[in-house]
């Protein structure tokens, strides 16, 4: 969906238009829910997932603003947010029920193999693309998967203490790129 | 921590790599620092881009109804997100380990005597019985104030449910759920009053071997009548794990 419109759907909800929720969830969930299954790995806890999050859209469409990002990317940060939660207070007690767990291939997305990337996304990949292979894929996992340092560290057979160094340099440089982009 | 730290660990955190301890931490500093709060937003714009990459899965079509329902009634705000069951179930199974929980089961466990010899069920004068197996559950709102209490008896396959201080909900009833291990859905066990104590029926698929794996009762505010489609829509109320109250 173009930009503008969601935008227009978004003010419609703020002021209690039940219909353009409708239509911004008709819109939107298929992004949101994979999103949420990705981090979570099941469907019922992603399912719950985006019900949280839309709940806190409906809540939260009076302050959104376009100054904190696109509709989509604030819409995406607040799924993220709820997923990320729940994973964690799961993996915490270690309450995980392996066996409702779905099994996916584990190919992290690709930004970079996408053919179309907006603006925002080519400065991003560009500024990414000065880190190493192994930094960046440290950012792209725990960006897609939630992965905490140590479960990176797990992953990619290095210690967490250069996972956490990696991961802040990369910040921070990716950070000064785009400022200066 | 230092000012051009703080950038960083709100980068951390927008990026979802903070384990549970410093993502409680961030959440903190979120609600008390507005510089932390713009420089978590300003990470997520900036990384947010990334999620134009991944596959779009399309949720099941039951996921619009519990939206639907908290939107049109008004009861966004005081919703108490199903997701939140998994961690108040965690919660319990926390405190399971620790002392507070062993005074919690006896006060429980004396209630649910009391309210069986208040009911003339039991005289204190005649010899005791080997005691009935007995399971108890304290539903509790999210704020910690109890709602009710639940005791199952195994022998009659009839639970009591006893409110302590839920208040009827104007226009609304209060649904009674049990959530079991296996299953995925919540199983309706009734509508429930505020004004006394109930004896209801229970289903005979909670037998003492379900309950022993564990099932929680929640409590959700439905239309009048109940929930139209056997299934939750409106927020928890009151939710607690049922414990074997007798050795």
């Amino acid at each position: 969906m173009a930009q503008p419109q969601l935008d227009q759907l978004l003010r419609a909800a703020a002021g209690g238009d039940q219909d353009a929720f409708k239509a911004i969830y008709d819109a939107t969930s298929a992004k949101l829910f994979g999103v949420a299954v990705r981090i979570l790995k099941r469907s019922d806890l992603a399912e719950d997932v985006i019900q949280d999050a839309y709940l806190k859209i409906w809540d939260a469409a009076p302050s959104y603003s376009p100054d904190i990002g696109s509709p989509m990317s604030w819409m995406v940060a607040i799924t993220r947010n709820r997923a990320i939660d729940v994973l964690r207070k799961r993996t915490e007690i270690g309450v995980d029920d392996q066996s409702e767990v779905i099994e996916q291939e584990d190919e992290t997305p690709d930004p970079y193999e996408l053919t179309a990337q907006s603006r925002d996304l080519k400065a991003l990949l560009g500024c990414m693309e000065m880190l190493n292979p192994d930094q960046r894929q440290c950012l792209l996992l725990a960006y897609y998967y939630g992965y905490t340092h140590e479960e990176i560290s797990d992953r990619m057979s290095t210690p967490v203490g250069t996972v956490k160094s990696w991961i802040r340099r990369s910040l921070a440089r990716v950070k000064k790129c785009l400022d200066n982009g | 921590m230092a000012k051009r730290d703080l950038d960083i660990f709100a980068g951390e955190y927008a990026l979802g790599t903070l384990d549970a301890e410093e993502r409680a931490e961030a959440e903190r500093l979120l609600q008390s620092d507005a510089g932390f709060a713009r420089h978590v937003r300003d990470w997520e714009r900036r990384l947010s881009p990334l999620s134009e990459a991944g596959e779009a899965v399309q949720p099941p079509a039951s996921a619009w109804g519990r939206i639907a329902s908290a939107i049109s009634t008004g009861t966004v705000a005081a919703s108490n997100p199903l997701s939140e069951l998994a961690g108040q179930l965690v919660e319990l199974k926390r405190s399971l380990s620790i002392w507070r929980y062993a005074t919690m089961t006896a006060m429980a466990a004396a209630l649910a005597l009391a309210v069986v010899w208040l009911g003339g069920l039991q005289s204190p004068f005649q010899p005791p019985a080997a005691p009935e197996e007995r399971y108890v559950a304290m539903l509790k709102s999210d704020d910690g104030k109890m709602g009710f209490v639940v005791t199952m008896n195994m022998d009659g396959k009839q639970f009591a449910i006893k409110p302590v201080a839920a208040k009827q909900p104007e226009g609304h009833s209060y649904e009674l759920w049990a959530i079991m291990k296996d299953k995925k859905q919540p199983m309706t066990l009734g509508l429930v009053q505020t004004s006394a104590y109930a004896m209801m029926d229970a289903p005979p698929v909670l037998d003492s071997k379900e309950l022993d794996k564990g099932v929680e009762l929640a409590i959700s505010m439905e239309p009048m009548g109940g929930a139209p489609k056997g299934q939750p829509m409106g927020p928890v109320m009151y939710a607690g794990l049922l414990v074997k109250a007798t050795p």
